[in-house]
């Protein structure tokens, strides 16, 4: 699969804290790559670094595996931190500066405001827009020009549910027709919701990355409960894909080897006739991931 | 590049203030050349009448080179909301180089200096035509003033270009520029007193561009025969200026390619 971003041992430190350290990663074309993070992890900064604006202390990045160049930037699409657009030009002014940088053409302006629902409003000033009209005409700005790759920090920051709501639309609707994703947030559930691959970073460095699944659903749980207690225990150890098992509460927590199902394994327990009072396929949640990866990191 | 232009265009036609300023500028400008002639009454202060053609060059470029406070103030104006908006760092993001994005801001000084030297153009044509006289030459020697007084324009708004790039805010920058006005007066008159320095300071070089039509001015002017003289503007300044002009814009690309944005 093509790499359309490849980042190595990046590093930005500012006098007195390391704001990114030693990160590295590897984003392919198509996916949805979410950077997770609290408030102050350095995602951000990586951005603005990949983005040109920030400069690195050390280590390196490279965009469509080719070497760094202005240019390159005009194929992705980005909205950094905080819309910025001229508050005292109309939004189509705005967006025909950024077209006119972009090398595109201006008949694009009028698709990219239909897809973020702003058509009725591109003559009024950037002024009189309401936040989330801002950050949408920011993801408009993004659009200009079909990029490749679309960089959005914090998309959702500050909007209400229904903006947020709208706003992944977009994202998840623009991923489907092959644009590569790279997502800032410290909201979970936005990158449980929208991404295909995460990195979780703290104080700048990487704690974890992969595939969502892989990472979020690291562990095969199932949450079992019998009335015949001790039974289920000896049946379910003799399951053939079974690795552990935890007593917790009123049920049995057990792990099973990630190749096996646990449709496999709640027939096995019927065919030895346990009869089965609970049963759950236990999905750890990013919360509890996230606080736990990134509490003593 | 024109897409450079189109993009400042863009970013100046619809700025309420760049017109505001312009148009107070222009009529100011318009009042303080037309009265030019009125000023000393019945004295002969000047060796020929400052509005007919072709003294109307030294005059109006003269006068109104003591306005340039006003275009100065909209090119701090102009780069202050690049960074009140953020849309430096957008233009970079989007695809410009650090150095592009200069170059392009630069272009918002030359549209400026333009439009202005063609209005003094225009105006000097109209004052020069209206104060009658016979005209035995209508651009003479003296038309080379405007090419000096452009450089000038272009000059002084450079270095406010470059104090608005380091400073960013525009408060700030108006007073560090309003500033080193008071300071080069101090070199001028007390540092470099006996130096030929002094003439070499750089806002000195740039007023030395345009020229007072005042007869005692001209008088001292290296033995000029008053009746008949050609006076031309100084191309060795020119050519300094030119280099400062130069200097700030190569120093603002440096900061801003230092510089995080």
């Amino acid at each position: 699969m093509d790499t359309i971003l490849k980042i190595d041992s990046l590093t930005k430190k500012y006098p007195s804290l390391f704001a990114v350290s030693q990160l590295s990663l590897s984003i392919d074309k198509g996916s949805v790559f979410g950077l997770l993070g609290p408030n102050g992890s350095g995602k951000t900064t990586t951005l603005g670094i990949i983005l040109g604006v920030t400069s690195a202390t050390s280590g390196n990045f490279s965009w469509f595996g080719k070497n760094n160049s202005s240019s390159d930037r005009k194929k992705i699409g980005a909205l950094l931190e905080t819309p910025n657009f001229y508050s005292y030009l109309s939004a189509k002014s705005n967006l025909k500066i950024s077209a006119k940088i972009k090398g595109v053409d201006y008949k694009d302006i009028d698709r990219v405001a239909e897809i973020v629902n702003l058509k009725d409003r591109l003559n009024d000033k950037f002024k009189t827009y309401s936040l989330g009209m801002k950050q949408r005409l920011a993801i408009a700005a993004a659009l200009l020009g079909n990029p490749e790759v679309l960089v959005l920090d914090e998309p959702t920051n500050g909007l209400d549910p229904q903006g947020i709501a709208e706003i992944r639309a977009v994202i998840q609707n623009i991923s489907k027709i092959g644009v590569t994703i790279i997502l800032a947030s410290h909201a979970l559930d936005e990158v449980e919701k929208v991404c295909s691959h995460v990195c979780v970073i703290k104080k700048g460095k990487s704690l974890i990355q992969g595939n969502v699944n892989d990472v979020l659903l690291g562990e095969n749980l199932i949450e079992v409960a019998s009335s015949e207690k001790e039974k289920l225990k000896e049946i379910a150890t003799k399951f053939s894909g079974f690795k552990t098992l935890k007593e917790e509460n009123h049920y049995l927590l057990v792990t099973l080897e990630d190749s096996s199902s646990s449709i496999e394994f709640s027939k096995y327990l019927i065919t030895n006739n346990i009869i089965i009072t609970h049963f759950v396929k236990r999905t750890k949640s990013l919360e509890e991931f996230f606080l736990e990866t990134t509490k003593d990191a | 590049m024109l897409d450079l232009i189109s993009i400042e265009y863009i970013k100046l036609k619809n700025n309420s203030s760049f017109w505001i300023i312009l148009v107070f500028y222009m009529l100011i400008s318009f009042y303080v050349v037309g009265k030019a002639d009125s000023l000393p009454e019945g004295s002969d202060v000047f060796a020929n009448p400052p509005l007919q053609f072709p003294m109307i060059w030294l005059t109006s470029t003269y006068c109104a080179s003591f306005l340039v406070l006003f275009p100065s103030i909209l090119i701090i104006l102009n780069i202050g909301n690049e960074f009140k908006y953020k849309t430096a760092r957008q233009h970079v993001i989007d695809g410009l180089s650090k150095t592009t994005f200069i170059l392009s801001k630069f272009i918002s000084v030359c549209i400026i200096a333009t439009i202005i030297t063609i209005y003094i153009i225009l105006l000097s044509l109209f004052l020069g035509w209206q104060s009658g006289g016979e005209v035995q030459d209508f651009f003479g020697e003296q038309f080379s003033f405007i090419a000096g007084f452009y450089i000038q324009l272009i000059g002084v708004l450079s270095f406010a270009f470059l104090i608005s790039i380091l400073f960013k805010r525009t408060g700030i920058s108006i007073v560090v520029f309003v500033g080193y006005y008071f300071i080069e007066v101090i070199l001028y008159y007390l540092i470099f007193e006996d130096s030929p320095i002094r003439d070499y300071l750089p806002l000195e070089v740039f007023n030395s561009l345009t020229f007072s039509p005042i007869k005692d001015n001209l008088d001292s002017f290296s033995g000029l025969s008053i009746p008949e003289f050609k006076l031309s503007l100084n191309w060795f300044s020119a050519a300094i200026g030119a280099i400062y002009i130069a200097i700030c814009l190569s120093l603002s690309i440096l900061i801003f390619n230092r510089r995080d944005v």
